[in-house]
């Protein structure tokens, strides 16, 4: 009677019984008729190939989700450098910045306190600019009086932009001087401007 | 591979382990070498155009005119073109970024031609004032091109080497055609590649309407597709100053008795976002800088500014 058992996904006479160890089964694949020799080989050769390509795909599937996060992290910088940027010159919009007139020289670089009120007291005129803080990922761009001993007075808060956030975000703040054209002369108050950023 | 049925042997997860880690230093490594010469490419690319892409980026002093020159390491080819729905933007298309996709650049003027290439490009940057100062216009001209003003003593005086002048390298100011370097586009009253009369520039590509210095540069140096284009974007951008400085002359009004006549503007402001006829634009455009001059005179004399 032959009995047949499985070695290595090949069936094999039980006159060829593979035993534990190289020498063993050596002896063994030597045993075999040689077509079912060259079989085996054959089946080695392509599981390996596909465990290779298997291993490939899993590295390099590790790979793309490395990089994808290289990715991110690069985009949060650029966001973070977009809105240092953002900052210096926000007070410097045509929207919002003093007008010749404060200055007996040229524009200076001030915040016209009425501008500020306007974009604070009109959704309408928040909402015109969208194109702009939605492109460069802001969600709130806040004007916040600032007085030497703010314990004492807090001050008024002006809304120029505002959007519902999602997710992440971070905000920046620097200082400005905020301004009044009066009759008597300027009048100007520390400003501090803060953005909020959508981070990735 | 297997010791006994279903165990693995150390060799082989040995192997496995090594082989995925050395396939992975082989990406990255391979990957990296790659991307990064992509990217460094267009990181210098988009350092050196930041003026242009980039809203909040500016160059030279807070209204005056400016100059600057960008540099790039390779001669590239840039394409522009305009939408004005809305506030409208410029795109902008560098051909050897790694990701071919156009740059939209929102809230900045750029006036140029279509198709721009070359390896040196001389940005100009020019307060417009409608009658405030709106925006800053930006003229993008390839150093490759040379332009020959002919009898334009006020542009020599802005851009030429005088002591006050910008001294831009790639234009000349002559008295006569024959006097012009070639190759050249000559600029001048009549006759020229680039004719420049009365408020009305003329070049093979079509004519374009002017009202100060600031139109009149930028329908020198760009297509009139892309400057009506922007003139469009300009009018809904002054639409809504304009409502920005009527809830300033609401606050005036609390400590002033000044009035100005906004509405007007604001009128010519709307119909030359909507109008699309060249012809049309500019008579607009004159109608928006009489109104512009009304606001300036009430505004002079007013005890509490407007701007």
């Amino acid at each position: 009677m032959i009995k047949k058992l499985r070695y290595g996904g090949q069936i094999a006479h039980d006159n060829v019984v593979p035993r534990v160890g190289s020498h063993a089964r050596q002896n063994a694949i030597s045993n075999l008729p040689r077509f079912r020799k060259g079989q085996l080989k054959i089946q080695e050769m392509a599981f390996v190939l596909v465990g290779i390509v298997v291993l490939v795909a899993l590295v390099l599937l590790f790979f793309v989700a490395f990089q994808s996060m290289e990715a991110n992290k690069n985009a949060a910088y650029y966001r973070e450098a977009r809105a240092i940027t953002m900052l210096e010159m926000i007070a410097s919009l045509p929207e919002l910045r003093c007008s010749s007139s404060f200055s007996t020289t040229s524009e200076s670089v001030c915040l016209d306190y009425d501008k500020v009120i306007a974009f604070n007291s009109s959704e309408e005129v928040q909402n015109n600019y969208d194109t702009l803080w939605d492109n460069s990922w802001v969600s709130k761009i806040e004007i916040e009086e600032v007085y030497v001993n703010s314990s004492v007075r807090k001050g008024k808060t002006y809304t120029i932009y505002s959007k519902e956030s999602e997710g992440n975000v971070k905000s920046y703040a620097t200082y400005a001087a905020l301004c009044t054209d009066e009759p008597s002369g300027l009048i100007c108050k520390i400003a501090k401007i803060r953005a909020t950023i959508n981070m990735p | 591979m297997l010791k006994k049925r279903g165990v693995i042997e150390f060799s082989w997860i040995f192997a496995l382990i090594v082989g995925a880690i050395i396939l992975f230093l082989a990406f990255y490594f391979i990957g990296t070498k790659f991307t990064e010469k992509n990217i460094l490419k267009s990181i210098q690319t988009e350092q050196s155009l930041d003026i242009i892409f980039n809203p909040f980026s500016s160059f030279g002093s807070l209204g005056a005119t400016s100059s600057k020159v960008i540099l790039l390491r390779n001669s590239e080819k840039i394409n522009f073109s305009c939408d004005s729905n809305g506030l409208g933007f410029n795109s902008i298309l560098v051909s050897t970024e790694a990701v071919l996709k156009p740059r939209l650049v929102y809230y900045k003027y750029i006036f140029t031609e279509n198709f721009s290439q070359g390896k040196d490009f001389q940005i100009i940057s020019k307060p417009f004032s409608m009658p405030w100062r709106v925006a800053d216009f930006i003229y993008f001209i390839p150093r490759n091109i040379n332009y020959c003003f002919i009898g334009f003593n006020d542009i020599k005086d802005e851009f030429g080497d005088s002591g006050t002048g910008l001294n831009i390298s790639n234009f000349q100011f002559k008295d006569s055609r024959n006097q012009c370097n070639e190759p050249s586009i000559k600029v001048c009253r009549s006759g020229c590649d680039i004719n420049v009369n009365n408020g009305v520039v003329t070049k093979t590509s079509g004519t374009t309407y002017y009202v100060d210095d600031a139109t009149m540069y930028a329908a020198i140096f760009s297509d009139p597709t892309i400057y009506n284009c922007n003139l469009k974007r300009l009018g809904k951008r002054i639409e809504y100053q304009t409502k920005v400085y009527d809830e300033k002359v609401a606050s005036i009004l609390s400590r002033c008795s000044d009035t100005f006549g906004l509405s007007s503007l604001r009128t010519n402001a709307g119909a030359l976002y909507y109008e699309r006829i060249s012809r049309a634009i500019g008579d607009i455009l004159i109608a928006l800088k009489a109104s512009s001059d009304i606001i300036n005179d009430q505004n002079r004399r007013a005890q509490c500014k407007l701007f």
